[in-house]
């Protein structure tokens, strides 16, 4: 019965979950499982954390299955739970800070990003870390409205339309402020998009 | 195909669409004819294929055993025990027995009088089974009016029995709410230990 699963859309996926067949549900994990994590890490800017939330969320929508309405996408939905759940995250966060000492910021440190090398030089793993560093940090100077659409285009990979469905938004705001985000991540990272 | 005049920003536009696949036909071939002569937009389309890239290469690879520990801490979701797989199998095993009686009756009785046909049989099954249901049925009632009977010496006797029963009901309630509660708070925080631990 499982077999050709990799063919089933995500709503048939759903209600042959529904139906019993609850082990599909890997099915619907693999297939969302990178654009989440990377989606969530560069909202966190922590790995760990973003794994972690990225569990809860599969778990939270498991739970909650029977409740998707095939009208809409599933990855609309997905993304709206992992959206809320990363909002609440940083709110936790930002209470323990507050409640801590201000000696230090929790958030950088462990976690943190190691762009994919395939220089195995010392000076290569240089470059490649200043590289993830520095998207991020043009990423956390998008102002929040940029950055969130720019993570769920380039992270999430959604399209135009889903993020328009997702946030509620026309499509011509989403591609203006698409437009605008890209242009100041392009100024950001100017040095390395001449390599 | 749109002849109209189009400024240079809307092509600018044009090209952050055309990385994401977002332009018509139309307008893909527009802005292709316009790319011929604009430097501007051949820089820019250039520095947009290699942001693209840049972002690409920056994705992290997610954990191999990732899935396999969804899986493994999926909690027991409501609607589960709408499609319970037993009950399907309890099906099939009612079906499967009920259509084994039926052969074997049917075949039993081909040598003491003339074959029982199919359907002879099935009807003999389900008036056994009818008369079983009214058997449990008289079971049930008389167990109830039996219980009843005991409530009501019990109730009956004294305004502090009742008082007694009604908060040993009451206790047991809010105990197994609590308990509920509690068993859909830990799920979570257990996936995660058994996670850190494994």
């Amino acid at each position: 019965m499982t077999t050709g699963s990799t063919q089933l859309t995500d709503a048939e996926l759903v209600a042959a979950i529904l139906k019993g067949e609850q082990e599909l549900f890997s099915d619907l994990v693999q297939r969302y499982q990178g654009r989440l994590v990377n989606y969530l890490y560069r909202l966190l800017r922590n790995a760990p954390e973003a794994e972690d939330l990225a569990q809860e969320v599969f778990l939270k929508l498991y739970r909650a299955l029977d409740r998707y309405d095939p009208h809409y996408k599933f990855s609309t939905w997905l993304f709206r739970v992992a959206q809320n759940a990363a909002i609440d995250q940083i709110r936790k966060r930002r209470l323990q800070l507050v409640s801590m000492d201000r000696t230090g910021d929790g958030s950088s440190g462990s976690g943190t990003w190691e762009f994919p090398s395939s220089d195995p030089s010392p000076y290569g793993d240089l470059r490649n870390r200043e590289r993830g560093e520095a998207i991020q940090e043009a990423i956390d100077g998008l102002p929040w409205d940029y950055r969130e659409l720019i993570v769920l285009r380039h992270f999430g990979e959604l399209s135009y339309d889903e993020i328009a469905a997702l946030k509620g938004m026309p499509l011509g705001t989403v591609k203006n402020k698409l437009f605008r985000g890209r242009q100041m991540m392009k100024d950001k990272l100017r040095e390395f998009l001449a390599d | 195909m749109s002849t109209r005049q189009i400024d240079h920003s809307t092509y600018q536009e044009w090209l952050h669409s055309e990385v994401d696949g977002g332009l018509t036909t139309g307008e893909r071939s527009q802005l292709r004819d316009h790319l011929v002569y604009c430097e501007q937009c051949k820089v820019e389309k250039e520095e947009l294929i290699r942001l693209e890239r840049l972002l690409a290469d920056s994705h992290l690879a997610v954990r191999a055993d990732f899935c396999d520990d969804v899986m493994a801490s999926l909690p027991a979701a409501g609607w589960e025990a709408r499609f319970p797989k037993s009950w399907i199998a309890a099906l099939v095993a009612v079906v499967v027995l009920v259509a084994g009686a039926a052969a074997l009756i049917s075949t039993a009785g081909q040598g003491l009088e003339p074959a029982v046909p199919l359907a002879g049989a099935f009807v003999a099954i389900l008036e056994m089974l009818q008369s079983s249901a009214l058997v449990g049925a008289g079971l049930l009632t008389a167990s109830w009016k039996g219980m009843g009977l005991a409530f009501q010496e019990l109730l009956g006797g004294s305004i502090w029995n009742l008082i007694a029963v009604s908060a040993l009901v009451f206790a047991v309630d809010f105990m197994l709410i609590r308990m509920l509660l509690r068993q859909g708070q830990k799920a979570p925080e257990k996936a995660a230990r058994s996670r850190t631990e494994g």
